[in-house]
């Protein structure tokens, strides 16, 4: 594809190439003669042949060589090398670095920079709102304590058996917690790892198979989550485009920011229902309502308000213990769906961006006598990059005719067996033919100009079409 | 039905039929323990109250009082030492409630605080888990090469196995050591460690709640920070490993099918071989257009191997490509005007090499069709 980069672009795909080991740096100095020659009209590339010649005449002279011989095949175009390693020697070194450092590590790093400072922050500012309370409630108690001890004649150690009596007896206080409605209530806390702790298993039985049961819960319980959560995302999606359309916008697509805003608002109103019916039948203000139900939806847990706990309700209302269930299971579901849209995304960045230099650099190893560029399309980091691949054929079906046996010795194919008659090996042979083409190419042949639109790899193409849809749509 | 929302279903009956039988399982275990225990303990009140001439108002105070004093005899719960292991409970939901802010403040701020740094954080053990997962990768295949093995490549249940075995040698690790500065049993430290790591965190057993040591133990609290921070993303690394992909299924799915749709409806305009004239974009809209009148033209200039290449694709490519090349015949006629039977070169090749064309029409939907095989089956 023939992607109009500009001048920072292009510095990038410099920098990117200059990666590159070693033994690559020879395809990439006619890489970087082919991608000029994209960007510029054919005779644009005599310039950065100047440049990229006077580069080279002070530096590495072998590469030069090389580069005439490689400059032998592209005959179309001019001769024009740029050594790229050279422009590594004149960065400041902590910019190398960077540049050097891949992307998923310094992502990686910045995060738990991010991290670190964000649970610094946090404890600084619950220190400074919680810890006066703290004692002034802690004296009062204390005092309460006392007055209470002396008030009944309570000996030290009796009142220590108290307080153990009253420590142990407060879960028995809320109702029976183990009959099957508070089993099942504790199941759920387990598999979506709210975990309030109002009740907690006694028996040694009881903790080893409630591990179990979260180490196959859990999971189950995620995946599921999410995938309730992205089906909830396309229906709503589905909705707001027909609503669109009854609306008779013109526009009738639906972008990011009309799901965000919805996925922001359902989970809101989830959050209020529920402060709404909880402070109904808990009795509680709406505010800890509310404060319950967001503790609850994000599986924080506390414990500090939990639902079903007054008035032995577990056993006596069926009704509210089936929607405080269902409002549980739902909401967890509207949370996931938001997360879904919203974070899912980022989780896997990482290993995408691995997959993608696993895949660039198979694609190098594998190809000798042409190129891939790899400038990815980021629209979060507005950054161009395509991924281009290059060649210094001259037209597609002669060249795949005359060199295509070059290529098939070369081509590993690994991972995949896919069931066809044809050989694996050759197959690739032929994909990377068909990558080769590129629009100049094209152009610069005998095919007429519909052709030269055409993007040069399917494969990368759609790779990247794919990448790009990941990106920016939901 | 959409094999996305067949799979919806399926997850959803599993889950409850999970949570029946979890409950009646632990109904079964705990009952009776609970009855019996409450028995004990409302005797033993029944004493006391009669000891000390209690009545049941008297208790009830009594009771409140020990019950809100609770928090405070574990320690200090909110200087600086005690808010950060609270800000660490908030943002990787772990929650044990061992200390819960009390002001209304406190509750906003918490909530505020939750919001922002729980996608921070799941998204931070994600990326450091993967980052360890190919760092282990990159050491298991160096091994490999040292033990001078026939394979060298890292297969998926390679890394299962170690990921397995580094989460059980962190529970351990942290049970061995809570077990000795917490005065518990090997069997409920490992408890405590697997309720904190899979951050469910009942609050039945905590850290750092005996002898003030969040004042007074500051190795110790240190490392009780970095144990449940770094165990977290041990069980993070393989979570990445064997269930994020799960996860993303649907949207796969999802997409692929409305790729599909795209290029069948594509295709079903007669007037697109000479919409080609798009200049180049990148844009997702008209790049599955590009892409299928790459497809075209590729099978438009080497128009002699078309007849044969049907054959061979019908073999051997997958059948979502044969519906394809299928509508694509009605471009034969117009495809011959994009021919310069001179400029290719390949008219008197195309018998040699027949074979070629024969998969580069369906190369676009086999590199998809391999780009997901990857996705799939490699780590």
């Amino acid at each position: 594809m023939a992607l109009r980069t500009g001048r920072t672009c292009f510095g990038q795909i410099l920098r990117r190439v200059s990666r590159l080991q070693g033994t690559w740096s020879r395809r990439s100095s006619s890489l970087l003669c082919l991608s000029s020659n994209q960007e510029q009209d054919p005779g644009g590339c005599n310039r950065d042949h100047k440049r990229c010649s006077g580069v080279h005449h002070t530096h590495h002279h072998q590469h030069h060589s090389l580069c005439q011989t490689g400059s032998d095949r592209c005959h179309s175009f001019p001769k024009c090398c740029a050594f790229l390693e050279d422009q590594r020697g004149h960065e400041p070194l902590t910019h190398r670095f960077l540049v050097a450092m891949k992307r998923q590590n310094v992502r990686t790093l910045s995060l738990i920079v991010c991290t670190f400072t964000y649970l610094l922050v946090g404890a600084a500012v619950f220190d400074a709102l919680e810890s006066d309370f703290e004692m002034r409630e802690k004296e009062q108690l204390e005092a309460e304590e006392k007055r209470l001890q002396g008030k009944y004649n309570i000996s030290e150690d009796d009142y220590r058996k108290l307080e153990t009596i009253i420590m142990e007896a407060e879960p028995h206080r809320a109702g029976v917690q183990w009959k099957f409605a508070g089993s099942f209530y504790f199941a759920i806390t387990v598999i979506t790892t709210i975990g309030y702790g109002h009740a907690a298993p006694g028996t040694d039985a009881g903790k080893a198979f409630c591990m179990f049961y979260a180490v196959l819960g859990i999971p189950l319980t995620l995946v599921m989550f999410q995938s309730l959560g992205e089906r909830m995302n396309t229906f709503v999606k589905y909705l707001l485009k027909r609503i669109k359309k009854c609306c008779g916008m013109r526009i009738t697509d639906v972008s990011m920011e009309n799901m965000v805003t919805v996925g922001f608002f359902s989970c809101m109103g989830t959050l209020c229902i529920g402060a709404a019916a909880f402070s109904h039948y808990e009795d509680w203000s709406f505010f800890q309502s509310y404060y319950y139900c967001f503790i609850t939806l994000t599986t924080i847990g506390f414990g500090d308000f939990v639902a079903l706990q007054k008035n032995r309700a577990l056993q006596r209302k069926p009704l509210y213990v089936a929607f405080s269930f269902m409002y549980i299971l739902v909401g967890l579901t509207v949370i996931g769906a938001f997360l879904n849209l919203v974070v899912l995304r980022f989780l896997t960045m990482n290993s995408e961006d691995e997959r993608r230099d696993a895949e660039e650099r198979a694609s190098l190893a594998g190809n000798r006598n042409s190129m891939i560029i790899h400038i990815q399309e980021d629209s979060q980091h507005g950054r161009q990059r395509y991924k281009g691949d290059v060649t210094d054929l001259q037209s597609v079906c002669s060249c795949m005719c005359y060199r295509s046996h070059e290529f098939t010795s070369r081509v590993v194919s690994q991972q995949n067996s896919f069931s066809s008659q044809l050989n694996p090996q050759y197959f690739h042979s032929v994909s990377y033919k068909i990558e080769e083409i590129s629009p100049s190419t094209l152009k610069n042949s005998f095919f007429p100009s519909p052709v030269s639109s055409v993007s040069p790899g399917l494969h990368s193409f759609t790779d990247n079409h794919r990448l790009m849809k990941r990106r920016k749509s939901i | 039905m959409k094999r996305q929302n067949v799979r919806t279903l399926a997850l959803i009956i599993c889950t409850f039929t999970y949570l029946l039988v979890g409950a009646a399982v632990f109904d079964v275990l705990e009952s009776k323990k609970e009855t019996t225990q409450k028995k004990k303990l409302d005797d033993k009140k029944q004493e006391l109250m009669s000891k000390y001439n209690l009545t049941n108002v008297n208790f009830d105070e009594l009771e409140g009082v020990v019950l809100q004093l609770k928090p405070h005899k574990a320690g200090v719960q909110w200087k600086f030492a005690g808010s950060f292991y609270f800000a660490i409970t908030v943002i990787t939901t772990i929650g044990y409630g061992h200390a819960a802010p009390s002001t209304d403040g406190g509750k906003v701020f918490c909530m505020f605080y939750a919001l922002l740094g729980i996608p921070l954080t799941l998204v931070m053990f994600q990326s450091l888990g993967e980052r360890i997962n190919t760092f282990v990768k990159y050491l298991l295949h160096r091994l490999k090469k040292c033990l001078r093995l026939r394979r060298t490549e890292v297969s998926m249940a390679n890394m299962v196995t170690i990921g397995f075995i580094s989460c059980i040698s962190t529970l351990c690790v942290g049970a061995a050591a809570f077990s000795r500065y917490e005065d518990w049993s090997f069997f409920h430290a490992y408890y405590y460690c697997f309720i904190t790591l899979t951050t469910i965190g009942f609050g039945d057993y905590v850290a750092l709640q005996k002898d003030h040591a969040l004042q007074t133990n500051p190795k110790y609290v240190a490392f009780s920070f970095i144990y449940i921070l770094t165990g977290l993303t041990v069980i993070g690394a393989f979570l990445n490993l064997v269930v994020l992909r799960f996860m993303t299924m649907n949207a796969e799915d999802e997409k692929r099918d409305a790729e599909h749709r795209a290029l069948l409806s594509r295709s079903g305009r007669a007037g697109l071989p000479c919409c080609v004239p798009d200049p180049p974009s990148s844009s997702s809209g008209r790049g599955l257009r590009n892409v299928y009148a790459e497809v075209m033209h590729f099978q438009s200039m080497c128009s002699c191997l078309w007849y044969k290449s049907r054959e061979k694709l019908q073999y051997s490519i997958p059948m979502m490509i044969s519906r394809d090349l299928s509508t694509s015949d009605a471009y034969m006629g117009q495809g011959e005007a994009f021919t310069d039977p001179h400029a290719n070169g390949c008219v008197c090749s195309l018998q040699r090499r027949s074979a070629i064309s024969s998969v580069s029409t369906g190369l676009h939907s086999l590199s998809t069709y391999r780009a997901l095989m990857k996705r799939r089956s490699s780590i």
